[in-house]
């Protein structure tokens, strides 16, 4: 998977946040990228995985523009290719672990019999075997995030998008989860684009960048 | 898939979907025992209807000069594509006396005289045995028999007569040898009488009663039976004698050069045969004419038909009033489950998944809910003849509603037709707020954080 990124503006009313933006991500990649509140972080990342569309420039997946898309195209390259992590794990309290896992597989049309057993394969990796029944709220922080990633890992994405993962994790669980969310990622083949501010996970991904005036430059 | 798997939880688990759920139920069960009873005393009454009318009645205007009966007539009419029996009949109006009365001016009581030929009659269906007690009834004042109680037993002295007389000419091939026959006097001819009229003339089963028709003859008759089918004005006015005697009351005897004559024709249709199209090809072949049971009774029948169309046009309005419970219902669902359909939306569910999910609801809703309201329904049917049965509790005045139970449709269409107005009312309500949980933008959810 190549993700490529060129000139891509995004203005909202009285500012613009990205200018001219350009990004190459090749296949099993992780990039971080840094900035600090207010620099468009989010933006990109949503310009990054469909949910957002930018004003001007292209982004590509494998040589397919993305930004000309269908909705229906767009939600279908969400499930299928394009995996997501929150900051707020954003779980779906109603359902149950498994279920919440297996949500990606009922968005992406995938056979749940299949999924099934690849999602608690998941949970058993993320050391939640046996949780798959459990209510969300019986969970701790770390413990959903690691759902949220089985989630986004379970279609198997060409793509991970991760917004500040760790954010809301004590830096021992954030170091846990960060670790599985890079060695489940890798085992997949997945690139990775993370966001975040936190200097101790841009440093384990293979390139760092700083978002800064709209632009994405090389950090240290 | 997903659309099912999150209507069906989100409708499972929701505290306010049981309130949509309540209103559906209600809403299904109050019209189905409603009109269940309003369809039943339609049914009801159109068996009452058809127990005095035949399928198809040919017949000349009242008080005309009567119809030349003939067997080619008879045969004419069976020949009609449709028709499966005749049977002749002579109407008037009379004055009937008992004949214990000194004074006959002073007592007359009017009756309408339906004269008919028995077999015809039986053959037709028209007086089903079920009409007719098995045991004459002495006492008029006591409670209405069951149904289960009537049926055949039907003999009037004029079939006991005949009866006899086979007997006596059965009995040579038995080898009984000739028989010489029994000294008797003929009875006078047998007539059954509406129960109603009957109720409060102090005459009964038995009696004997002088009968002059408006062609001023008078004839002799006994009462052999009485007959209630229901309808005040049948069984208040009725008098149901022999052919015989109803055309020697109407002066249709083959008298001056005329020939025997009747006033019309009842015919039985074949299964399946429109009613409507056998009248005109009746009409046309006959050049009589040929009217149905439902035109002959239009007034009684159709007026019930109206009053139950009013009733299920009532409960569909109330039904209706059930679109804002659930249009609030699913709203409230709509809003509370904002930040999940974005997420999802955000993790690649189509917004047609998501819409589908809440129509689904809806439809849930309100199957789970119109079955429930069905059941109810005809619970609540079933409890009240169960307190009539066994508590004594009279739903009706039995003096104007001859059985106990409350008369009841069992027909599915009635509650499946309310459930399926239901299903369209609920899938009306939840169309919007289902619209509107499709257009939620992820990007604004997944921005506002968990």
């Amino acid at each position: 998977m190549r993700l490529e990124v060129a000139g891509v503006r995004k203005a909202y009313p009285g500012l613009e946040v990205l200018r001219g933006l350009d990004l190459r991500v090749d296949a099993g990649e992780v990039v971080a990228i840094r900035g600090t509140s207010g620099t468009g972080k989010s933006t990109l990342l949503h310009c990054l995985g469909l949910l957002d569309t930018p004003d001007s420039g292209t982004i590509s997946l494998d040589g397919s523009e993305l930004s000309a898309l269908s909705p229906s195209r767009r939600a279908e390259m969400r499930a299928r290719r394009i995996g997501f992590v929150f900051q707020a794990f954003n779980l779906l309290p109603e359902f149950t672990v498994l279920e919440n896992v297996l949500m990606t597989a009922r968005t992406a049309g995938l056979p749940l019999i299949a999924a099934r057993g690849h999602a608690l394969a998941l949970l058993d990796r993320v050391g939640l075997g046996g949780r798959g029944w459990s209510a969300i709220s019986t969970l701790s922080g770390g413990e959903r995030q690691r759902v949220a990633l089985c989630r986004a890992l379970l279609p198997r994405p060409a793509l991970l998008l991760a917004d500040e993962p760790t954010g809301n994790l004590d830096p021992a669980t954030a170091a846990v989860v960060l670790h599985q969310l890079l060695e489940l990622a890798h085992s997949d083949g997945s690139s990775v684009v993370i966001v975040t501010h936190d200097p101790t996970i841009a440093d384990q991904a293979g390139r760092r960048l700083e978002l800064r005036d709209g632009k994405l430059h090389p950090s240290a | 898939m997903l659309a099912w798997h999150l209507g069906i939880r989100y409708l499972r688990t929701r505290r306010a979907a049981w309130l949509a759920l309540a209103a559906i139920t209600l809403t299904v069960a109050a019209p189905v025992t409603v009109i269940g009873v309003m369809q039943g005393f339609l049914d009801v009454l159109r068996r009452q209807a058809r127990a005095s009318e035949s399928d198809v009645t040919v017949y000349q205007s009242w008080g005309g000069p009567g119809i030349a009966d003939s067997r080619e007539r008879r045969q004419q009419l069976l020949d009609v594509d449709g028709v499966a029996a005749v049977g002749p009949f002579v109407q008037l109006y009379a004055l009937m006396t008992p004949t214990f009365i000194g004074d006959q001016s002073s007592y007359g009581l009017p009756c309408q005289i339906d004269a008919i030929d028995w077999r015809a009659d039986e053959i037709i269906g028209r007086l089903r045995p079920g009409l007719l007690h098995p045991q004459p009834v002495e006492d008029l004042s006591a409670p209405p028999l069951k149904p289960s109680e009537r049926g055949s037993g039907f003999l009037t002295p004029a079939w006991r007569d005949e009866l006899s007389l086979i007997g006596l000419r059965l009995a040579p091939a038995l080898g009984l040898g000739p028989l010489p026959p029994p000294p008797r006097q003929l009875p006078p001819p047998g007539v059954v009488a509406g129960r109603e009229l009957l109720y409060g003339s102090g005459l009964g089963v038995g009696e004997r009663v002088e009968l002059v028709g408006s062609a001023h003859i008078a004839k002799t008759a006994e009462i052999s039976d009485t007959i209630g089918t229901g309808i005040l004005e049948i069984d208040k006015l009725s008098l149901i004698v022999p052919l015989g005697l109803g055309q020697e009351l109407a002066d249709f005897t083959p008298t001056k050069g005329r020939p025997l004559r009747v006033d019309g024709y009842r015919l039985q249709a074949r299964p399946d045969v429109d009613l409507d199209k056998l009248a005109s090809r009746v009409h046309e072949i006959s050049g009589r004419r040929a009217d149905t049971w439902l035109h002959r009774r239009a007034n009684m029948v159709k007026s019930l038909e109206y009053q139950r169309n009013i009733m299920a046009f009532v409960m569909l309005a109330i039904q209706a009033i059930a679109v804002f419970v659930v249009y609030a219902v699913f709203s409230t669902l709509v809003a509370e489950k904002r930040h999940d359909i974005g997420v999802l939306l955000g993790i690649g569910a189509r917004r047609r998944d998501i819409a589908y999910a809440f129509l689904i609801a809806g439809i849930a809703a309100c199957g789970f809910g119109g079955a429930l309201g069905w059941g109810i329904g005809w619970g609540l049917l079933a409890f009240l003849n169960f307190l009539s049965k066994h508590y004594g509790l009279l739903l009706f005045p039995q003096d104007v509603f001859y059985s106990p139970d409350t008369p009841i449709s069992w027909d599915a269409r009635i509650p499946l037709f309310f459930i399926a107005a239901m299903g369209i009312i609920g899938l009306a309500a939840a169309a919007l707020p289902a619209w509107r949980a499709s257009r939620i933008a992820p990007v604004d959810i997944l921005r506002e954080g968990g």
